[in-house]
C-alpha cells in the first residue's frame, strides 16, 4: 500500500504528527510554504477533507499560519518551534523508557547503551 | 434561512424483487464535497441502491431524490456512474467510444480524457473487443472521471484489478474528481479504500446499519474501518 | 440529441446486412452478365443459379436488418448496454423514438438496396416491359392509375410494417414488466384488435356504401372503388395503430425500467 498511514488511528492525527516531525527535523523550514489541500491530498493519498482538518488543527496550535491570498506557511515563531521540539522529545523519550521498563531494562542500562 | 437541499436523499426506500427484499426502508442523505464509502458484502443491497439512484430500477416504496427531483434527465446530467459491468459497444475503438460518450455530456472534458488515456495506458486506436476485461474497465473509468460531474458513483471500481493497480486507480480517482463534487465508492475491498473516505455507510441485508464519519468511527472503536466492518459482519450477509 | 442517437442506432442495425447485400449484388452481377452475354448451356445454368442466390441474399439482407433492429432494441434497453442507454441524459421518449426511426430508416434502406439487386439480377433495364405490363395489369384493381396504385400499395405496406415493429417492441417491453405469457398475450391481442378495428371500419363504411358491403358477402367481384376504399382504410387504421402503439410503448417505458 502506498500510504504510510495506519488505518487504525484517525488519519488526520497521523498527518498532524507527520507535518510536526517535518517541521522539527527541518524538512520544512520556518516560514516555508505548505502545499495546498489538494496537493497534499494527492501526495499523501488521502481525502482532502482529512488534510483540511489536520491543517486547521495545526493552525489552532499556531504551528501553521494562513495568509489569506498566499496560502499556508510554517510559523516563524522560534519560541513555538523550540517548544514543539521539546515536547516531542519529552514524549518520545518517556514512551521509550516505559517500553524498556516493560521488559525490565532500567534507565542506568539505557544510559550505558547510549554512551556506547 | 433556507436549508440546503441534500445532493441525494433516499426516503423510506424499499425495493422488492419477486420474493426477495433487496432494500428495506432506507433513509439516507448525501451532501456535497464528501467522499462516501458504501460498504457491505456482496448481495447486501449496495448495487440495488446505486441502480435506484441512477434510474435503472424503480422503487417499490419510498422515493429517490437528487437535488430534490426524481431521477431523470436533470439528475443524469450531474451524476457520473461507473457500473460493475461493461456497458460499451464492443465493436467501437477507444477513440470512437470516447467521442460518442462525450457527445451526450456537456460536462465532458477532453483535456481530462487525454490525460487519463496516458495515465491508464490505453491506446486510443484499439478495438474494445480486443481489450482485456481489466482494460475495458479502465476505459469506463476514464469516461466516468472525464466528466465534471457533481456526483460520481463508482460501483466496485477495483474488482478484477490487481492490488498494485488498485492503488493507482484510487490515486487517479482522488486526483480527478471535481473539487466541489461528491463521490460514492461501493466496494467490499475496504482496506484499500478507507484512507480516502469521509463518511462510511455500512449496509447489511438491505438495511443501513451504520452511517458515520470515518475518523470519528476510528477514534471511537480504536480500529481501522476494515477491522470494524469485519467485527460487525462476521457470519452475516 | 435524437439525431446523434439515431446515427448510432442505425450503425448497429446495418452492421451485417452490407455483407449479405454485397454477396447478393455479386451474384446479381454474375447472373446479369451470363444472361446477357452467355451463349452456352453452362452459361444459362450459371445464370439461373446466380439468379436464385442473388434473390436469397437480397431477401436475407432485408430480414437481417429487420430482426437485427428488433434485437438492437432489446440489447440497448435491457442488456448490459442498457446501463449506458438509461443513464444518458435523454428522455425515454428520445431513446424509444431513436430506435423506432432507426428501424424504419434501415428497413427502407434495405428494401431499396434489395430492389436494386433485383433490378440488376433480372435485368429489368431491358426486361422493363414485362414488369411494366405486370404492374399495369395489377393496377387495374384500383381503377388503372398506376401511380395511385403504387402509392397506395407502398403506404399500406409501410404502415403495416411500422405497426408490426411497434408490436414487436411492445412484446420486448412487456416481457420485462410482466410474465412472458402475459406479454405475448397482450401484444398479440393488440395486433388482433387492430385487425378487428380494420374489419369493423370496413363494415361501418359498408353500411353507407353498398359496394363495400359486397366484400362481406362472399362475392367474387370487387369494384375498383371498393378496393381503393380498402386501401385507404388500411392506411388510416394502420397509421393510427402505429401512433397509438408507439405512444403506449413510450408511456410504458416512462413508468420506469427495471434492468437486471
Amino acid at each position: 500500500m502506498n500510504s504510510s498511514f495506519n488505518n487504525t488511528k484517525p488519519i488526520y492525527l497521523q498527518i498532524i504528527e507527520k507535518i510536526e516531525i517535518e517541521i522539527i527535523s527541518g524538512a520544512r523550514s520556518p516560514g516555508e510554504r505548505i502545499e495546498s489541500v489538494r496537493e497534499l491530498a494527492a501526495k499523501l493519498k488521502v481525502n482532502p477533507n482529512t488534510i483540511q482538518r489536520a491543517l486547521s488543527e495545526l493552525e489552532t496550535k499556531k504551528l501553521v499560519e494562513t495568509e489569506r491570498t498566499n496560502g499556508r506557511f510554517v510559523t516563524k515563531n522560534e519560541a513555538k518551534l523550540k517548544k514543539l521540539k521539546e515536547k516531542y522529545f519529552k514524549e518520545k523519550t518517556k514512551e521509550y523508557i516505559l517500553e524498556m521498563e516493560k521488559i525490565g531494562i532500567k534507565i542506568t542500562e539505557i544510559r550505558r547503551e547510549h554512551e556506547n | 434561512m433556507k436549508t440546503k437541499l441534500p445532493l441525494v436523499e433516499l426516503k423510506n426506500l424499499t425495493k422488492n424483487y419477486d420474493k426477495k427484499i433487496a432494500l428495506k426502508n432506507v433513509n439516507l442523505k448525501l451532501e456535497n464535497q464528501k467522499i462516501y464509502g458504501l460498504l457491505g458484502k456482496n448481495g447486501s443491497g449496495k448495487t440495488t441502491l446505486i441502480k435506484l439512484i441512477n434510474d435503472l430500477l424503480t422503487p417499490s416504496e419510498g422515493e429517490v431524490l437528487i437535488k430534490g427531483k426524481k431521477p431523470g434527465i436533470e439528475s443524469k446530467k450531474i451524476v457520473s456512474y461507473l457500473p460493475e459491468r461493461t456497458y460499451l459497444d464492443k465493436s467501437l475503438t477507444v477513440k470512437t467510444a470516447i467521442k460518442e460518450f462525450a457527445d451526450f455530456y456537456p460536462d465532458f472534458s477532453f483535456k481530462k480524457a487525454k490525460k487519463l488515456l496516458t495515465q491508464l495506458e490505453l491506446d486510443e486506436n484499439q478495438k474494445i473487443l480486443k481489450m482485456s476485461k481489466g482494460m475495458q474497465e479502465k476505459l469506463q473509468l476514464l469516461l466516468v472521471m472525464s466528466r465534471r460531474a457533481e456526483l460520481y458513483i463508482l460501483d466496485e471500481p477495483f474488482s478484477g484489478v490487481d492490488p498494485a493497480t488498485r492503488d493507482d486507480i484510487l490515486d487517479l480517482i482522488l486526483e480527478n474528481f471535481e473539487e466541489n463534487s461528491s463521490l460514492v465508492i461501493s466496494t467490499h475491498l475496504i482496506s484499500d479504500v478507507e484512507r480516502i473516505l469521509d463518511e462510511v455507510i455500512f449496509i447489511k441485508n438491505g438495511e443501513i446499519v451504520e452511517f458515520s464519519n470515518a475518523e470519528k468511527l476510528r477514534e471511537k472503536e480504536n480500529a481501522s474501518i476494515d477491522e470494524i466492518f469485519r467485527r460487525r459482519f462476521k457470519n452475516a450477509k | 440529441m435524437l439525431n446523434k442517437l439515431i446515427k448510432i442506432d442505425l450503425r448497429s442495425t446495418l452492421k451485417i446486412a452490407p455483407i449479405l447485400f454485397g454477396i447478393g449484388f455479386f451474384f446479381a452481377l454474375v447472373s446479369f452478365f451470363f444472361s446477357k452475354f452467355g451463349d452456352s448451356t453452362i452459361a444459362e445454368v450459371i445464370a439461373d443459379i446466380s439468379k436464385n442466390f442473388a434473390l436469397s441474399f437480397a431477401i436475407s439482407g432485408f430480414i437481417n436488418v429487420v430482426t437485427r433492429a428488433i434485437g438492437v432494441f432489446w440489447k440497448k434497453l435491457y442488456s448490459d448496454e442498457s446501463y449506458l442507454t438509461h443513464t444518458l441524459p435523454l428522455s425515454k421518449k428520445t431513446i424509444y423514438l431513436s430506435k423506432t426511426l432507426a428501424t424504419i430508416y434501415s428497413s427502407l434502406i434495405a428494401l431499396f438496396v434489395a430492389f436494386i439487386i433485383l433490378v440488376v439480377n433480372y435485368n429489368l433495364f431491358e426486361n422493363f416491359d414485362a414488369l411494366k405490363n405486370f404492374i399495369e395489369a395489377t393496377a387495374g384493381v384500383t381503377g388503372g392509375n398506376v401511380v395511385e396504385f403504387l402509392v397506395l400499395i407502398i403506404l399500406v405496406f409501410f404502415f403495416e410494417m411500422t405497426t408490426l415493429i411497434s408490436v414487436a417492441f411492445c412484446v420486448i417491453i412487456l416481457r420485462h414488466s410482466t410474465t412472458n405469457l402475459k406479454a405475448t398475450l397482450l401484444s398479440a391481442g393488440s395486433y388482433l384488435a387492430i385487425q378487428a378495428i380494420f374489419l369493423l371500419s370496413l363494415f361501418l363504411i359498408g353500411l353507407f356504401n353498398p359496394e363495400v358491403m359486397e366484400l362481406f358477402k362472399n362475392s367474387d367481384s370487387v369494384s375498383a372503388d371498393s378496393m381503393k376504399i380498402i386501401f385507404y382504410t388500411a392506411i388510416i387504421v394502420y397509421g393510427l395503430a402505429t401512433v397509438v402503439m408507439n405512444c403506449r410503448n413510450i408511456k410504458l417505458l416512462e413508468k420506469g425500467v427495471n434492468v437486471a
